[in-house]
């Protein structure tokens, strides 16, 4: 706003024939100044000067961008598939498990299917991280007698 | 005397304390033509992060810093951290101004000075504390809360009947 | 699993002669990130360079108060970009700046560190300094170097399972016969897992076990091995003496497949963590 303004003031600076000392050579419709600093820091703030230009590709990079994009859709299906495969196989062997136990020993097996509710999972497993930590293992763990 | 009420709460909500209005000529608006709006996508830095422990991980952050270390997390957080004695716990807010305002003012309000009252007084009001006393127990303590860490919590299974749904009678 | 328990109530259980064994898959998590595969490297460069061209300009003075030493610190580490000149020909086109960035490409802002490392050269031996930079330390450790097979702090960025070596050569998950206990009471599989876990290798050893429920079968005439998984947290394995195994060692699951016959590792390799 203010960039597209000043020029026309200059120009309406420069048609002034004959120097008036104290005529106002600005046009009337210019804003107060604090409305003016608002109006300003509008626009410095707005996202249209921050934006980077627009990305635009050529059809040859954009066939590239695209070949990458399937590859990575492929890669992460496969690894999706190998992990559901993982998952039904880890259900049918405890599934067997159970099955023989049952079989074999049925006290066992209701030792073995009885209710956790109220296990959790313990706070000392920590996510892995990028870089390991100073002391990597614990190792002076001592049992609590109680 | 509801209508006057409401009338001050609008008068109120049309600037907020301390700000001076301004009114900025209205521009024509800028048509933002579908498929042409572009998403804020706002500058990150890449920063490293050293958890108390000393491993690091990366992440993105908009403030200008690259290196941040962590005093206090949770890894030397003896809550998490329960089998584990060789814990160095460092306070961060060691010496900020809460740590200050303590240090000055916690005699004065720490409880173990308070039943400082004359005998006759106490005897007064003895029944008076038992009652209290029997308040306290019943109320959710803070160490209610903290046995909810523990290992041995359970879940409550089966409230009874919560929030079952009432079938429309026709 | 609990119908099956209703299902089978009728059936009567014919009493076998195969003995039960708890077998124990004992595992310690990764304590590093997993190693990305040459794809994920080059996939993940391209992502955050995309992105990196698509980001705003930085809101310098929106972090840096205007006239501040931070503020002179910031400018001056900062490399200006070209601005457009009239009548000048640019070989990598004309220039588009806008908040003193150039539009057309991604902004480098170049952070100062002039005080920080002047900080610490000048304590230098003082290590516990809290302005020092970081030096993350090596994902590969000592015991990686020396091969060491019995440290928990190889292979850090995979998963480890406990195996055992048992007097005829052959290695295995550890295995102990379900006893029962005082009151005729049979010890159920993962406590018995978790018992024989602390006889084998000491008592100071913190462990997590997953489920009650076994996780697999291993199945021969003469025994069952049902397996039970259990996360390792923290403590020492230290082989007893006079115990049925002879030797120990932290594997990875590619480990595993080298070292245990192919029958043995088919019925086990959808429990193990490929990383």
């Amino acid at each position: 706003m203010l960039p597209v303004r000043q020029p026309t003031a200059k120009r309406t600076g420069q048609l002034v024939f004959q120097f008036v000392r104290g005529k106002r050579t600005k046009s009337k419709g210019t804003l107060a100044p604090a409305i003016q600093r608002a109006v300003t820091q509008l626009s410095v703030m707005s996202a249209g000067r921050k934006q980077p230009k627009m990305l635009k590709l050529s059809q040859e990079d954009y066939i590239k961008h695209q070949t990458i994009q399937t590859c990575w859709a492929m890669y992460q299906k496969e690894l999706r598939d190998k992990r559901n495969e993982q998952l039904r196989l880890q259900y049918k062997s405890t599934e067997a498990a159970m099955e023989l136990l049952q079989k074999l020993d049925p006290e066992l097996f209701e030792a073995a299917n009885a209710s956790e509710a109220g296990k959790r999972f313990p706070l000392e497993l920590k996510v892995p991280t990028e870089f390991p930590p100073k002391k990597i293992w614990y190792y002076n763990y001592k049992v609590k007698q109680e | 005397m509801l209508g006057s009420f409401v009338s001050r709460r609008f008068a109120s909500g049309a600037a907020y304390h301390g700000a001076t209005h301004l009114s900025i000529p209205k521009r024509p608006l800028k048509k933002i033509k579908l498929g042409k709006a572009r998403p804020a996508i706002y500058h990150k830095f890449e920063v490293q992060v050293e958890l108390s422990d000393g491993s690091v991980i990366t992440r993105r952050s908009q403030f200008p810093k690259d290196q941040i270390r962590l005093i206090q997390d949770q890894r030397n957080n003896p809550l998490w951290n329960e089998s584990r004695d060789d814990l160095v716990v460092v306070d961060a807010n060691a010496g900020g101004r809460l740590d200050k305002f303590k240090q000055k003012y916690d005699p004065v309000f720490s409880f173990e000075e308070a039943p400082s009252k004359q005998p006759a007084a106490e005897a007064k009001n003895q029944k008076q504390e038992q009652a209290e006393d029997l308040v306290e127990e019943d109320d959710f303590g803070m160490d209610d809360y903290m046995a909810l860490l523990n290992d041995n919590a359970q879940q409550v299974q089966s409230g009874g009947k919560l929030a079952t749904k009432k079938r429309d009678k026709k | 699993m609990r119908l099956h328990i209703l299902a089978h109530r009728g059936v009567a259980s014919t009493p076998q002669s195969r003995t039960i064994k708890a077998g124990l898959i004992l595992s310690r998590i990764p304590i590093v990130t997993q190693d990305l595969t040459s794809l994920e490297k080059q996939y993940y460069d391209y992502q955050s360079e995309l992105e990196k061209r698509l980001m705003w300009t930085f809101p310098q003075y929106f972090y840096y108060r205007k006239g501040t030493l931070a503020e002179k610190r910031f400018l001056a580490a900062q490399k200006g970009p070209v601005s457009r000149q009239p009548g000048v020909w640019f070989p990598k086109g004309i220039p588009d700046v806008k908040h003193n960035r150039e539009r057309r490409t991604k902004q480098v802002v170049n952070l100062p560190h002039s005080l920080s490392n002047g900080g610490s050269s000048e304590e230098g031996s003082d290590g516990d300094s809290i302005s020092r930079p970081i030096v993350p330390n090596s994902r590969i450790t000592q015991a990686d170097k020396s091969s060491d097979l019995q440290s928990l702090e190889r292979g850090l960025s995979s998963t480890l399972y406990l195996l055992v070596k048992n007097n005829t050569g052959q290695w295995k998950f550890p295995s102990f016969p379900v006893k029962s206990s005082l009151d005729s009471k049979k010890r159920p599989l993962h406590a018995t897992a978790e018992a024989g876990l602390r006889d084998l290798g000491g008592p100071n050893i913190n462990t997590w076990s997953i489920s009650n429920t076994p996780a697999g079968v291993l199945n021969s005439p003469e025994a069952a091995e049902f397996l039970i998984k259990s996360h390792i947290i923290s403590g020492r394995f230290e082989l007893q003496p006079n115990s049925q195994y002879n030797e120990f060692a932290w594997l990875t699951k590619k480990e595993i497949q080298q070292r245990v016959d192919e029958a043995y590792y088919q019925t086990l390799a959808c429990l193990l963590a490929g990383n």
